[in-house]
């Protein structure tokens, strides 16, 4: 008989205040084989902007959309990334300019 | 006048409260399950061992956790040992898994217990276990074949709840609502 505990994290989510500190976003990760995918639970209103996934990047499942290959591999580069998400977002609802 | 009224025998007391306070404390955590939940699967648990995550869970700000530990080839949980040295923030628990190894090689184990699960609180109300929680357990029951089940309770320490959750070998992928039974 042998018991082993691994190391890990128990995370809930993770919450993030924009820049500007008006802002509010709630991220979910879920290890996806060899990446990681960013769900996006709770954001701002699109303040009347087009909410397409061309241009909010974000999938009506609330997962983030990278490029396939492009995804993050570890927990920090999630929260790095979600972060740029969050902050481009806050910059499309403000001005309705969207990144490719 | 006054006198006769001091004289007069006093009344025996009509509150009905139940002798066994404890009892019924307990109670007001399980009572929703009980009533909805008579086929969900049981977590045998300790009284002691409830309390003592109760006390300590509910009285921290969330995140904190413990190990659940109980007989070896059994599933009944016995013992609740809080993580003082687990890294906790507001939206995470990392258990302290060098000092919990040890003391499950050294002092568990030989005293007949092994690992049931983990019981960790939850920030709000969000009482069910996320992708992340998920994704630690999976890889706990792998590194741990003997383990059929693993019990994860969330504790609300807001509003002093508690959701009894298990996910079984089967579906690691999915907790299941359970049911707590007190011995």
């Amino acid at each position: 008989m042998n018991v082993i505990i691994p190391p890990g994290i128990f995370f809930a989510v993770e919450t993030y205040l924009s820049v500007n500190g008006f802002h509010y976003f709630v991220f979910d990760f879920v290890t996806q084989g060899d990446h990681i995918d960013i769900y996006c639970t709770k954001h701002p209103s699109l303040n009347g902007q087009d909410s397409s996934v061309s241009k909010t990047h974000l999938f009506s499942s609330g997962r983030i959309c990278f490029v396939a290959g492009k995804e993050p591999r570890t927990r920090w580069e999630a929260q790095k990334r979600a972060k740029q998400w969050a902050e481009y977002f806050i910059e499309y609802r403000r001005t309705g300019k969207a990144q490719s | 006048m006054r006198k006769a009224k001091y004289n007069r025998k006093r009344k025996p007391s009509k509150c009905k409260r139940p002798k066994n306070r404890t009892a019924q404390t307990i109670e007001k955590f399980i009572k929703p399950c009980h009533d909805v939940c008579t086929e969900m699967a049981a977590i045998r648990i300790n009284r002691k061992a409830f309390y003592e995550l109760m006390h300590k869970l509910s009285s921290r700000p969330a995140e904190s956790g413990g190990i659940l530990l109980g007989p070896v080839g059994t599933n009944d949980i016995t013992h609740f040992y809080f993580d003082r040295g687990g890294a906790c923030t507001g939206g995470s628990y990392s258990p302290d898994y060098i000092t919990l190894n040890r003391k499950m090689r050294e002092e568990w184990l030989p005293a007949g217990l092994d690992m049931k699960g983990f019981a960790h609180s939850h920030p709000g109300s969000l009482d069910r276990l996320t992708a992340g929680d998920m994704s630690y357990i999976k890889k706990l029951l792998s590194k741990n074949p003997d383990m059929n089940m693993f019990v994860a309770p969330i504790v609300l320490p807001n509003q002093y709840r508690i959701n009894p959750l298990i996910i079984s070998r089967d579906r690691m992928d999915y907790a299941q609502r359970a049911h707590f039974e007190f011995f």
